[in-house]
């Protein structure tokens, strides 16, 4: 393999894991942007949503798309559930406390299914039967790229929901001063559970994605790649949509470069250092608006 | 790191010393009991320790039962009477410097099968220099245990002479002078198995051209995969747990990485968490046993007819290392620690898991399985 078509490998493997981060980062930075809060249970729906459709396939020999729509709608549910049990009451409470209790949301979620169905992993069931896209020498098997198309799919569809449709329109409203939305006639208790719901929805999304290029399920498969895309988001500038996909595919592409081409040993150091100097020169992360509080 | 723990277990036995009056509950006997059996008359009787309760209760009763089984196998094939004590040590180093001193000092046990972890070995085999007593742990792979003392013997291998066993495959049985290692550089396990090997294979002459790493949690491999795809190796070294084997197998016939794949005993449960197990076809690690032996399959179907579980390498290894520990027992004609000892260092053991030696540190001289995955089955390889 030549030098050139080596890189451009490397380049695509960057991309696909990335890809994955683009897409559970648009649930963090979607429900960040609105609610203000740093969800650190996200990773852990994705985890759920993997979980139901295992099991929709497996146990119940339900179709493909009719798992897929369940773990969506599940999802969805918990995401309001867990906005009402858990978030709700501490609307008014520091941000910190509102942290700290996604991060119990978390641990909660993760041990739940531990004690359900034991820490042992269980394989996925092949659910993108397609055949592999080959440019030239590279050839990119089909849940690579589905993911990719999804994630920007779905953050197009966001970027006009949020822009245009009168609920988008709501939650601007929401993020920008919830109380004065409050007096405008806007219920924010709604506004809050959709936002929810559709961050939750997307992690279904992602957690199936995921899985199909991953195909293992176990309780913790959330943890790692919600922190990564986590970073993700913060890079692209939390709280902009288009930002935390551009995030994902920097990070993945990064990750990859950095083993490729430095050290694969050392390249979890490698990368969070390079995110800290870039963020250290753009805090705001690379789409972020520079909001400027007026005194 | 190494200096604390030895802190700690000297603790646990000063600890363990001035307590040993009061220690009569903390743990629990489970099985029949001689209360008359000494070491000085004519009756043997064997103590196991392990953990049969809590996180890893799974590998204590495991080799309780195999200890269990070894016996009344023995029993019934000569004629004799030996006795089985085994005790609690919740997986615990303090506990199981509890539980020695029981067997030692109340049930005059004439030898002990244990620990099962590496940590409450690495204990029992500290403590038991005052007694001298001759302990053969079945499953603790850590090297200090059997660096404790003399009189402490292993009955599985270590993780170097199991890494040096498949670098030595590799290089002779598939002719590979080329490698490539994808470890996980988190886990003592999984860089333990890449230095010994990398040693090993560079030795013979063999030349390891890329060693790639990742991180726990870790489950795209591609950019390291794409890496060692360009170097066109022989062999693909992969000492990792099952869970990330699965995942890089896949991950490599994706990139039409064409090497032979090999691996350790971590490799064992792969096929049960693939969705398609043509993913894992042909490849090759080292385990204890062959699934396919007639004489081990033998064993572990009598083995769930009695105990009601799946036998795993833990039962199976307890089994063959007490039934050597017996011909020890046998061959030295008394129940003298000294004794018995000498003819455990000198043994020329047959068991179900073939043909075993003790080297001058205690650690088996012993064969390995070759398993490889054919048809979605694990079979031996060559056959």
């Amino acid at each position: 393999m030549s030098e050139v078509s080596q890189f451009l490998m490397q380049l695509v493997n960057g991309i696909n894991a990335g890809s994955i981060y683009a897409l559970i980062a648009l649930g963090y930075t979607m429900v960040y942007g609105i609610a203000k809060l740093i969800n650190f249970a996200h990773g852990d729906i994705i985890m759920v949503g993997a979980y139901i459709c295992l099991f929709a396939i497996s146990s119940f020999n339900l179709p493909i798309w009719l798992a897929i729509i369940l773990s969506i709608i599940v999802c969805a549910l918990l995401g309001i559930v867990v906005e009402k049990i858990a978030y709700k009451p501490l609307r008014s409470a520091s941000r910190i406390s509102l942290l700290i209790t996604a991060i119990g949301v978390s641990y909660f979620l993760q041990s739940l299914f531990q004690l359900l169905f034991s820490a042992n992993p269980r394989p996925f069931p092949t659910i993108i039967n397609l055949p592999a896209l080959s440019i030239g020498s590279i050839s990119i098997s089909a849940p690579y790229y589905i993911t990719f198309i999804v994630s920007v799919i779905l953050m197009s569809i966001l970027h006009l929901f949020v822009q245009k449709t009168k609920i988008g329109k709501a939650m601007r409203a929401v993020s920008e001063d919830s109380q004065a939305a409050q007096l405008m006639g806007i219920n924010i208790d709604k506004t809050i559970s959709i936002t929810f719901a559709i961050g939750s929805a997307l992690a279904a999304v992602a957690g199936i994605l995921y899985c199909s290029s991953y195909p293992m399920v176990n309780p913790y498969l959330g943890s790692l790649p919600g922190i990564k895309a986590f970073i993700a988001a913060v890079l692209g500038g939390i709280g902009s949509i288009p930002g935390a996909v551009l995030g994902g595919f920097i990070l993945g592409i990064i990750e990859a470069l950095t083993k490729a081409y430095i050290s694969s040993q050392l390249s979890d150091a490698i990368v969070f250092t390079v995110l800290i100097i870039m963020l250290v020169f753009k805090p705001s992360g690379i789409l972020g608006k520079n909001v400027k509080e007026k005194v | 790191m190494k200096l604390s723990s030895i802190l700690k277990v000297g603790l646990a036995v000063l600890l363990v010393a001035s307590l040993s009056g009061c220690t009569g509950n903390s743990s629990t006997s489970t099985t029949n009991t001689d209360s008359t059996a000494s070491a000085d008359g004519s009756t043997i009787s064997i103590g196991s320790l392990g953990p049969l309760e809590g996180d890893y209760s799974v590998y204590g009763i495991a080799v309780n039962n195999g200890v269990d089984m070894a016996i009344k196998d023995y029993n019934e094939a000569n004629g004799k009477d030996v006795k089985f004590v085994s005790y609690d040590t919740k997986g615990d180093a303090t506990e199981a410097v509890n539980a020695y001193n029981k067997l030692v000092d109340e049930d005059h046990v004439t030898a002990i099968v244990g620990g099962t972890l590496s940590g409450e070995s690495t204990a029992v085999g500290t403590a038991s220099q005052a007694s001298g007593i001759p302990i053969i742990t079945p499953s603790g792979t850590a090297e200090d245990i059997t660096l404790t003392g003399p009189n402490v013997f292993r009955g599985c291998y270590t993780d170097p002479y199991q890494a040096m066993t498949i670098a030595t495959f590799a290089y002779d049985e598939l002719q590979a002078t080329t490698a490539a290692i994808l470890y996980n550089t988190s886990d003592d396990y999984s860089k333990g198995l890449m230095e010994s090997f990398t040693s090993t294979f560079e030795e013979k002459g063999g030349t390891v051209v890329a060693t790639e790493g990742y991180a726990t949690g870790d489950v795209d491999f591609n950019t390291q995969l794409t890496k060692i795809a360009a170097e066109d190796v022989d062999v693909l070294f992969v000492p990792n747990y099952y869970k990330d084997d699965a995942l890089i197998a896949k991950q490599a016939k994706a990139l039409g990485i064409e090497a032979q794949i090999i691996g350790g005993d971590g490799w064992d449960g792969v096929l049960a968490v693939v969705e398609d197990p043509s993913d894992v076809e042909g490849v090759i690690f080292v385990n204890h046993y062959s699934p396919a032996d007639e004489v081990v399959g033998e064993l572990t179907a009598r083995y769930k007819e009695t105990y009601g579980v799946d036998a795993n390498a833990f039962a199976v290894l307890a089994y063959d290392t007490t039934m050597c520990l017996l011909q020890a027992i046998d061959e030295a004609g008394s129940t003298d620690y000294d004794a018995i000892i000498d003819k455990i260092a000198n043994i020329s053991f047959d068991g179900v898991l073939g043909h075993m030696e003790f080297d001058e540190n205690g650690d088996p001289i012993k064969d390995l399985s070759y398993v490889t995955i054919k048809d979605g089955q694990y079979v031996t390889y060559g056959e």
